[in-house]
């Protein structure tokens, strides 16, 4: 775990999220979504597919601007570029967005090459333990269309945490991974956020991920926070909503498609 | 109508941020020359051995025409100097633009737009990276660099191609040394100037409208295909149009 021992300590930074609100078309997916993270914390964010989670994560990393509402980090606008060159922010894509053209290798030097933040021994030094924190050894060579899902998104991780970010987020890292290397994934991600000490926000549907890992959990639904507090808290919340998206029972005489079609009808 | 005319101020002005954003990031090319000579080299190769061949073609049917304009008049001594110039000023560097955007321009847009729809782009943004550093920048200094000599290929293919007609053609039958006689007395360089220049705006107009197209696809696989249409026919439109206002002004300041 060289890799991890030899990190550098990074200046963590804080990210608040003002009533931000976007709508895409008449259709409103966020509907003021308010919450703050603090430096250095595991933030880990949950709710039913569709919400606007990933929607969410492109507006802190400055892709997305706000219809209103603001995002902030460290008192800076997200949707300033600006703001993403004075912090190192990094995100890790759903569906891992790799440059396709480019082996795992170049995927994974392009960025500290661009910026020339190191040397060409220091990166391959880099690449290498960076790779092997991911199980993906001896990958260097091979291009995305040759990985498999759970192998492009460990890629994906492997990427964004080259660039050394101070702020961190990541779009579902395990839902492609079998639950071994999931609970490795959440392991990984807690222990770079240990040894460097910068902050992460964890969009995800596992649960053993954000009761492992997380310092905090919201629960994103209907375009607002439902929940916010400890992965315990939610567990145990009492609010319908909150139980409806944990244990969703699965009633074969009476199927949702069923249900959903009739309360349209009346 | 309105909306058409807004479109068209809104796609401009994004090819000239976007231009003029390619250009800051040219001096950034000697830190990785790699993709310079990448670009360079997948050009000529994808285009040279076509523009030698269809400009050949052009030029003897050029011979063919003229010959056969002029054995009624009976001075087809000067087929050598129609072919010459018109491959020159015009046929050579029309014709060498319009395979740059079949060939290295659709390439071009493809490439771009999927980057854009499989959010490579996005991913690219998020590493402080412009897109203009990586993508536009060395096709346009690739572009600007071996356009001169894909034009001048072009022309020297042209005349060699009216050389064979005129002097094979039984009732053209001009011998080579008549044909190039005339030929080179009427091409001057002024005349090759005025070719040379015209490819090479040509050329450099083409990458960067087909670059803008593609970084301005958004959807899906379908979006792409659309996105390489448009890049081909938009540039192909902007050839053809620009033709006579850029011939008008070289002819007058040359
Ligand atoms: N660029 C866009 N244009 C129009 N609608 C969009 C756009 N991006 C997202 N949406 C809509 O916003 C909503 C939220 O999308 P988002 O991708 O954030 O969901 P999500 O919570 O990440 O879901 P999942 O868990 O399935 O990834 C969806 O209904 C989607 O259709
Ligand atoms: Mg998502």
């Amino acid at each position: 775990m060289s890799a991890l021992e030899n990190s550098v300590r990074l200046v963590p930074v804080r990210v608040d999220v003002e009533n931000l609100k976007k709508s895409f078309g008449d259709k409103v997916v966020l509907a003021g979504v308010s919450f703050s993270v603090k430096p250095g914390e595991i933030y880990a964010i949950m709710g039913p597919s569709g919400s606007g989670k990933s929607v969410l994560l492109r507006h802190i990393i400055g892709l997305l601007a706000p219809d209103s509402g603001r995002v902030l980090i460290e008192g800076a606008d997200a949707s300033d570029p600006e703001t993403h060159r004075r912090f190192v922010t990094a995100i890790v894509f759903q569906d891992g967005a790799l440059f396709n053209s480019m082996s795992v290798y170049e995927n994974l030097a392009l960025y500290p090459r661009e910026h020339r933040i190191a040397d060409r021994k220091t990166i391959d030094a880099r690449i290498r333990d960076v790779l092997a924190l991911l199980s993906l050894q001896g990958a260097e060579k091979l291009m995305p269309s040759e990985l498999s899902g759970g192998m492009k998104k460990r890629v994906a991780v492997a990427r964004a945490l080259m660039m050394q970010p101070q702020l961190l987020l990541y779009d579902e890292p395990t839902s492609e991974l079998d639950p071994e290397l999931g609970a490795a994934t959440a392991e990984l991600i807690a222990a770079v956020s240990a040894a460097t000490g910068l902050t992460s926000i964890v969009v995800t549907h596992d649960r053993e991920l954000a009761r492992g890992i997380a310092g905090r959990v919201a629960l994103l639904k209907n375009g607002r926070i439902a929940y916010e507090g400890t992965p315990a808290g939610l567990e145990s919340s009492p609010e319908a909503e909150v139980q409806a998206f944990l244990h969703p029972t699965i009633d074969i005489s009476n199927p949702r498609f069923r249900r959903n079609a009739q309360a349209e009808n009346e | 109508m309105i909306q058409f005319f807004k479109n068209f101020l809104e796609v401009t002005g994004f090819t000239l941020v976007m231009t003029v954003r390619a250009i800051r990031e040219i001096p950034a090319i000697r830190i990785r020359p790699v993709r310079l000579v990448d670009q360079c080299l997948f050009m000529g190769n994808a285009t040279v051995g076509l523009v030698i061949l269809l400009s050949f073609a052009i030029g003897a049917v050029l011979a063919l025409q003229t010959g056969y304009s002029m054995r009624d008049l009976g001075v087809t001594e000067y087929i050598g100097s129609i072919v010459g110039l018109s491959m020159v000023r015009e046929l050579g560097p029309v014709m060498t633009a319009i395979l740059v955007v079949g060939r290295i321009g659709s390439a071009t847009t493809a490439e771009i737009s999927s980057m854009r729809v499989y959010r490579e782009i996005d991913a690219l943004q998020t590493m402080n990276i412009p897109p203009e550093r990586l993508l536009v920048a060395p096709r346009l200094l690739a572009i600007a660099l071996i356009m001169p000599f894909l034009t001048l290929i072009s022309i020297v293919a042209g005349w060699a191609g009216g050389a064979v007609v005129a002097a094979n053609v039984s009732w053209i039958h001009l011998s080579q040394m008549a044909y190039f006689e005339k030929l080179v007395h009427f091409v001057n360089n002024s005349a090759v100037w005025q070719g040379v220049i015209k490819g090479e705006f040509f050329g450099i107009s083409v990458i960067l409208i087909c670059c803008a197209i593609g970084l301005r696809a958004s959807g899906g696989p379908r979006q792409i295909g659309e996105a390489v249409t448009k890049a081909v026919v938009v540039s192909i439109i902007f050839i053809l149009f620009t033709d006579y206002f850029v011939t008008d002004v070289l002819l007058s300041i040359l």
